[in-house]
């Protein structure tokens, strides 16, 4: 099998990183991919699950962008509605009369929904909702989940992190995930002092295992908001529209207060949204809160069109069944070759590792010799599926993962 | 002494300040005088005759002892305590039982792994034993006593030893000067590949061993301990050295010169140029990562968290 190489990518990153800080920054920078020498550091096309690096190197990818795709790259349909809407405009003066439509499509195919407001970033709306929550309660204090990621505004990120200050950090209280009992005892000690809690529907950390909510876990934390007057928060920014189109708070049974998406909304064209409760729409109504491009219609019009398509293809089915069967094969494969890997989180964005060595070099390894077969896998994140993952990608991934582990037990250790 | 560059305002400067202070001054920068010796022929020769041992006393604590014995220079952490009593327990060190350092309190020189089994196989650059020759104590009255010794302000209150005053007063400071002069580098003097080289390896060390004190001492440092409570990192230079290691445990973390087994996080700086920029502070680390210029493998969480305390290193000591 042909191993790909990456002259292209390396070179043109050192330019890069002349002139832009980091090379390539955030969630995209290549730091997190062992070794960086495996990995395309640059995409210039891509159809389907596919794209294409800037050596010429063909990926199925499984990551998905880190999730806007769902539907799969240069979608038709997708792509068809934001080009005719582009034809006509995109930032206008004024609002476009898409915004109206998007939001009562959200409406309706959220249960608890009654408004809808739209942004750029997952990180827009999880700090719009905590202010919200602040103007609606008056309290100061959020509460949040220990190592929990809701973007990267400094009240989000840890303390230490560069250019975050402990003002910055102060009115967030964290706590662990799953223990309700937690969150209970920050309400007793701080009467009268939360706004909010927010949470990811699941624990999705990075280099970790992904965590399921225990059972009745939400339930009490709903009831919990519900006797303080604590606003909950739902940050379906990576799960929304991958585990139920409904919102991920319908897979796990519980009603959010407030719930913010991005990501698979409109298969990579750039929008997220948040809604709420009636009884929140006043005071979010009151929060100063907006963006250059936040009334963007094109994003607007590939939304409508990728929440219609999802709807068509069930696309939570179809991506939980790729999922597992997915993640059923490399199982599979690596049980073989005498190798366990452990799976965890929801099939339509599973976390894998290899639990045999304990410093996940192994793991790395197997990701990185996968990658460079033409399978994109990270060793650090959750996976992503789309609609466009097909048989004979799995097949192929299949093929590939099992070279791969012929490969490392041929080089052995760790 | 001022290593790692510097990291924005200056801190105030008050007794917390002071304390942690002082522990990285004796127990992360003063075991660079082990280097110095090794690696400078002058400053070898300079002590070549010396036969005593060094204890740096402060009221309170902390408290280190530097050996000079047969051409080599040993340093290592003493236990807690006081004046005499303190003096009597470190005559106990001297036959070689080792002083209890507690939890989580600083380094281990000899490089053995309490917790993990790491085993450390070179680099360490000790003197002859512990025995022999005379002792010289050091007596500081508070932390910031001591730091202002280091800020070439200062001067102890000798407590004993006052035969060896003479080799204090020339010889060591002689050598302390020189320590001084490798942790301020200037890019002129980081031009010279021996100076770049020595600055190098005691930036290593110095930040190695300082982590277990600022995770115990500094507030913010200590926010990540718990990515530190187990397995162990290996930060190296390549190609040939120097290295070191970081055993991690809930309880305690130690630091040891050297390689280490099986590392369950892995720092390797592609040669001796990027690990000084990578220590300096001047280097993007991101991009070094991406390029290959640094090699970050493993447990990732502990190698960012590393980072991140490195940088309260300089808060300190610049």
């Amino acid at each position: 099998m042909q191993t790909y190489s990456f002259a292209g990518s390396q070179a043109l990153f050192r330019r890069a990183a002349e002139v832009i800080p980091c090379g390539i920054y955030g969630h995209f920078s290549p730091a997190p991919l062992v070794p960086p020498t495996s990995y395309p550091f640059f995409a210039v096309s891509g159809r389907g699950s596919h794209f294409t690096d800037v050596d010429g190197n063909d990926f199925i990818d499984y990551m998905c962008a880190y999730g806007p795709m769902v539907l799969g790259y240069n979608d038709p349909v997708v792509d068809e509605a934001a080009r005719k809407q582009a034809e006509k405009g995109d930032t206008l003066m004024g609002a476009s009369p898409l915004m109206v439509d998007l939001a009562e499509r959200l409406v309706e195919l959220i249960p608890f929904a009654d408004w809808a407001f739209f942004a750029k970033n997952g990180g827009d709306m999880t700090t719009y909702a905590t202010m919200i929550a602040r103007a609606a309660t008056g309290r100061p204090k959020i509460v949040a989940i220990e190592g929990g990621y809701h973007g990267v505004a400094a009240w989000m990120q840890g303390g230490g992190h560069h250019g975050v200050v402990p003002q910055d950090t102060e009115n967030v209280i964290r706590i662990p995930w799953n223990d309700a009992a937690a969150f209970e005892h920050v309400l007793e000690e701080q009467p009268g002092r939360i706004a909010a809690f927010i949470s990811t529907p699941y624990q999705h950390l990075t280099f970790a295992d992904n965590e399921l909510p225990a059972e009745g876990y939400w339930q009490r934390i709903r009831e919990l908001c519900d006797r303080h007057g604590v606003v909950l928060i739902l940050d379906d920014v990576r799960a929304g529209f991958r585990l139920d189109l409904r919102g991920s708070n319908e897979y796990f049974g519980f009603r959010p207060d407030l719930a913010c998406y991005c990501k698979a909304i409109a298969n990579g064209y750039p929008i997220s949204a948040i809604v709420g409760r009636g009884e929140l729409k006043n005071d979010a109504a009151g929060v100063f809160y907006t963006g250059s491009y936040w009334f963007q219609a094109v994003p607007m019009a590939a939304a409508l069109a990728c929440i219609d398509e999802l709807q068509r293809r069930d696309a939570p089915a179809y991506m939980a069944d790729y999922g597992r069967r997915l993640t059923d094969g490399m199982k599979r494969i690596a049980d073989t070759h005498g190798h366990d890997l452990k799976v965890t989180g929801p099939p339509q964005m599973p976390y894998l590792r290899l639990t045999d060595d304990e410093s996940t070099m192994l793991h790395q390894r197997l990701c990185a010799e996968c990658t460079r077969r033409g399978a994109y896998l990270t060793s650090h994140h959750n996976w992503l599926v789309s609609c466009a993952h097909t048989d004979e990608d799995l097949e192929r991934t299949l093929a590939i993962v099992e070279e791969a582990f012929t490969v490392l037990d041929e080089e052995g250790g760790t | 002494m001022s290593v790692l560059g510097t990291a924005g305002a200056a801190p105030r400067r008050d007794a917390r300040y002071e304390a942690v202070r002082a522990r990285l001054n004796l127990h992360a920068v003063l075991p660079g005088l082990e280097d110095v010796v090794a690696g400078d022929a002058e400053m070898a020769a300079l002590v070549a005759g010396a036969d005593l041992t060094v204890h740096f006393r402060v009221a309170g604590g902390p408290a280190a002892a530097v050996r000079f014995a047969g051409s080599r220079c040993r340093a290592w952490p003493l236990g807690a305590g006081a004046g005499a009593a303190a003096d009597t327990a470190v005559r106990g060190t001297e036959t070689g039982a080792r002083a209890d350092r507690g939890a989580g309190n600083g380094a281990d020189r000899d490089g053995e792994s309490p917790d993990r089994g790491g085993r450390h196989r070179d680099g360490e650059h000790g003197a002859g034993g512990r025995g022999g020759g005379g002792t010289v104590t050091l007596w500081f009255t508070s932390p910031a006593h001591l730091n202002r010794m280091f800020d070439g302000s200062g001067t102890p209150i000798p407590l004993r030893g006052f035969g060896k005053l003479g080799f204090m007063q020339k010889e060591f400071t002689q050598l302390s000067d020189r320590l001084a002069h490798y942790l301020k580098p200037t890019p002129e003097l980081l031009g010279d590949p021996d100076y770049l080289a020595m600055n190098t390896r005691l930036m290593l060390t110095t930040a190695a061993f300082a982590v277990p004190i600022l995770l115990e001492c500094d507030p913010v440092a200590a926010g990540f301990r718990r990515a530190f409570d187990s397995g162990s990192i290996a930060l190296t230079v390549l190609p040939d050295g120097p290295s070191v290691g970081l055993l991690l445990g809930p309880q305690r973390i130690v630091a040891v010169k050297g390689e280490i087994d099986s590392p369950t996080a892995l720092i390797r700086m592609r040669d001796v140029h990027i690990a000084s920029a990578f220590l300096n502070g001047t280097l993007d680390t991101f991009a070094a990562v991406a390029c290959g210029d640094v090699e970050i493998s493993g447990q990732l969480p502990k190698v960012d968290a590393l980072g991140l305390v490195l940088e309260r290193v300089p808060i300190y000591l610049s």
